[in-house]
């Protein structure tokens, strides 16, 4: 057993620094986790990962390493199958904490998305574990500001960039699976690893099996009451970017399985109010909006998001594949054609994704939540907002960044659209 | 049954004792938010039988006031009900408060349809407009009325309150005419406001509330920069009245 200390010299953190950061989270997470009722004893694991966050997993992640890489991404468009299929472990790296923004703003400018800010400083101030195990951070051209972030980020750690498309067309296409396609030949040279046929489709079921899960607890937040609130969902989803994919598809199925005997329990509707969360991703520990939501008398249901039904709404199709070709072909489809991401225009899609979501989980308001400066997803709200007035859903938009500064400015405003829906 | 509501704003306290029989206001009162006001805040207020509380500090009087569980709600509910209360035909409200402003559309059966509030900055808000009058040494309602004269109002764009004030100074340095660095102040709170307000069509005077609503002229400012509100005498009252009318049926 490595003594976490030890491990932290290792990695090359800022153990200072990162005792401040640590210092902070436990407070967070019982205001936000801890101080509500709990019934669901399959969210003990998630508790523990989250209380353990810069422990245990890491050390996995070490010991892995003598088998294979570990590869950091910022974007559910990287396709974590192929990086399985190299032996590779994907770990989504959180950028969520204020704490990192300062550090940031060292480098970049202030007016910013804190998500950015964040995962810079975080790299900068060496006081994330997870940014320091890796081997590589796959970065795509998706907004301008983290195009632009991969250049800064180069300087730190070695950096590889896939291109996207900006609009969805037959061109559009193409390159994304070219782009798919070279990444797998790279990751191949680079670590000295083959990708099979077999070694894909293995991956690939793993990634669909994760996925299911996460279908299967989403599920059962159709119903009204949820069985799980918006909160802890949010956290589950946010621990599998980072998590071991068997183990956390295992205690996924325990908790939906959990939530399927809740409902089934016949427990009392209990009269509040159903939201649906779509904009910017809310990575680890960014849990602010569920939280005001949650304390106000409503219930998050569903998340169109990253961090939301965009992870795992479809999976990667392995009918009729015979070659590598032909499966490397259906990843790089599923992922372009099932994440509406506000970084493609147009983006009908999303519109589409948004008003299925609200009328299979009975919806009464959405709250659209976006990261301050985070043109692509303010930009997008104006449209989003047209469609639901069109179809009679009320709609909220919030702008926020990761302090708590804004929170009074918040509550008020989230409280009176609860109040009047 | 005596219903007192209690707006505890960010730079005054207001409250409405209203009578539920008789649907009365019985009692008004204001006073600024310090920390030694609301430290004994239970001997100002008049004695009730229920109470409802709005405003920024809505939720941390439980220590202070020892009423039998207080009714809370946002201040734009509030505003809403109140706002109906005294003006049942008014559909746009605008409340400029010390440290945000708020614009709430209303149906014709006053219910809320959208509300929107400024957000990130509070350069356009009662606060703003009180430290530039500050800064020019003129007390609120003078800075109004001298305003109210100019002919060529400033420019100023900074969208940053401590920004503004520096413009403001450069201004003075400048030797512009105080009537028009007063007016040029009001012209971006105002298009600040319109910027909340948005693509909403209004064919009807928005109602003001909020600090503002108290100083004479200010609608003549307002009118000058193309946006039409009126006043009305419990303008400054319908968050807590509003807090009050939620526990009316």
């Amino acid at each position: 057993m490595m003594d976490n200390t030890k491990m932290y010299k290792s990695l090359g953190i800022d153990l200072d620094a990162h005792d401040t950061l640590m210092g902070a989270l436990p407070e967070l997470f019982k205001e936000c986790f801890l101080n509500k009722e709990q019934d669901l004893k399959g969210l003990s694991y998630f508790y523990s990962v989250v209380a353990d966050i810069h422990g245990a997993r890491v050390k996995e992640l070490i010991e892995h390493k003598n088998k294979g890489p570990v590869i950091g991404s910022f974007c559910i468009y990287v396709p974590e199958e192929i990086i399985l299929a190299a032996c590779g472990q994907l770990v989504g790296l959180c950028a969520g904490a204020d704490f990192w923004v300062p550090y940031g703003e060292q480098i970049v400018p202030k007016n910013l998305c804190p998500l950015i800010k964040a995962g810079i400083g975080a790299k900068y101030s060496r006081t994330c574990p997870y940014f320091q195990v890796v081997d590589l951070l796959i970065g795509e051209n998706t907004c301008d500001g983290k195009k632009k972030a991969w250049e800064i980020f180069s300087d730190m750690v070695e950096m590889y960039v896939m291109d996207m498309p900006n609009k969805k067309s037959e061109l559009g296409l193409k390159l994304w699976q070219e782009e798919v396609k070279n990444l797998c030949n790279f990751l191949e040279k680079k670590f000295s690893k083959s990708i099979s046929f077999d070694s894909l489709l293995d991956a690939i079921q793993k990634v669909n099996a994760k996925r299911s899960a996460l279908n299967r607890l989403y599920e059962t937040r159709k119903n009204s009451p949820t069985p799980i609130s918006g909160i802890d969902a949010l956290l589950v989803t946010q621990i599998g970017f980072y998590d071991d994919i068997e183990r956390y598809t295992k205690m996924v199925n325990a908790l939906a399985q959990e939530c399927e005997e809740k409902v089934l329990s016949n427990f009392k509707n209990n009269g509040r109010k159903r939201i649906l969360v779509t904009g910017s991703p809310m990575v680890v520990p960014n849990w602010k909006i569920h939280h005001v939501i949650e304390t106000s008398g409503a219930d998050v249901v569903v998340e169109e998001n990253c961090t939301g039904t965009r992870y795992f709404k479809d999976n990667v199709s392995i009918e009729n594949a015979s070659s590598k070709g032909d499966l490397l072909k259906n990843i790089s489809d599923r992922y372009i054609n099932n994440i509406n991401c506000a970084c493609f225009s147009p983006n009908r899609g999303r519109e589409e994704d948004i008003l299925k979501l609200c009328k299979d989980y009975k919806c009464d308001g959405i709250v659209y939540v976006s990261l301050s400066f985070c043109t692509t997803y303010m930009v997008e709200a104006e449209r989003i907002r047209k469609v639901a007035k069109e179809n009679s859903i009320p709609m909220m938009t919030v702008e926020s960044d990761y302090s708590f500064s804004d929170l009074g400015q918040l509550r008020t405003r989230i409280e009176a659209f609860i109040e009047n829906l | 049954m005596k219903i007192l509501g209690l707006d505890i704003g960010s730079r005054s306290i207001k409250w409405i004792l209203y009578e539920a029989s008789s649907s009365c206001l019985l009692e008004k009162g204001i006073l600024d938010s310090t920390p030694h006001n609301l430290e004994r805040i239970e001997e100002i207020i008049p004695p009730f039988d229920k109470i409802g509380l709005t405003g920024y500090g809505r939720h941390n009087l439980n220590n202070v006031l020892r009423a039998e569980s207080p009714k809370i709600v946002s201040e734009i509910t509030c505003h809403a009900k109140g706002a109906r209360f005294i003006e049942p035909n008014c559909h746009h409200l605008l409340d400029i408060g010390g440290q945000d402003t708020k614009f709430i559309i209303l149906d014709a059966s006053g219910k809320i349809i959208d509300f929107k509030l400024n957000d990130r900055c509070s350069a356009g808000t009662g606060r703003y407009l009180e430290n530039m009058a500050k800064i020019l040494d003129l007390g609120i309602q003078d800075f109004i009325n001298i305003a109210i004269r100019s002919e060529k109002p400033s420019n100023i764009n900074s969208m940053c309150t401590v920004f503004a004030e520096s413009e403001i100074i450069s201004l003075i340095h400048s030797r512009e005419k105080i009537e028009d660095i007063s007016a040029g102040i009001m012209k971006s709170l105002i298009f600040r406001t319109k910027a909340l307000i948005g693509t909403n069509k209004i064919d009807e005077k928005i109602l003001l509330l909020g600090g503002l609503s108290e100083l004479e002229n200010i609608e003549i400012l307002f009118e000058r920069f193309d946006l039409k509100v009126k006043k009305n005498e419990l303008s400054r009252y319908t968050g807590a009245l509003g807090a009050a009318l939620t526990l009316t049926n």
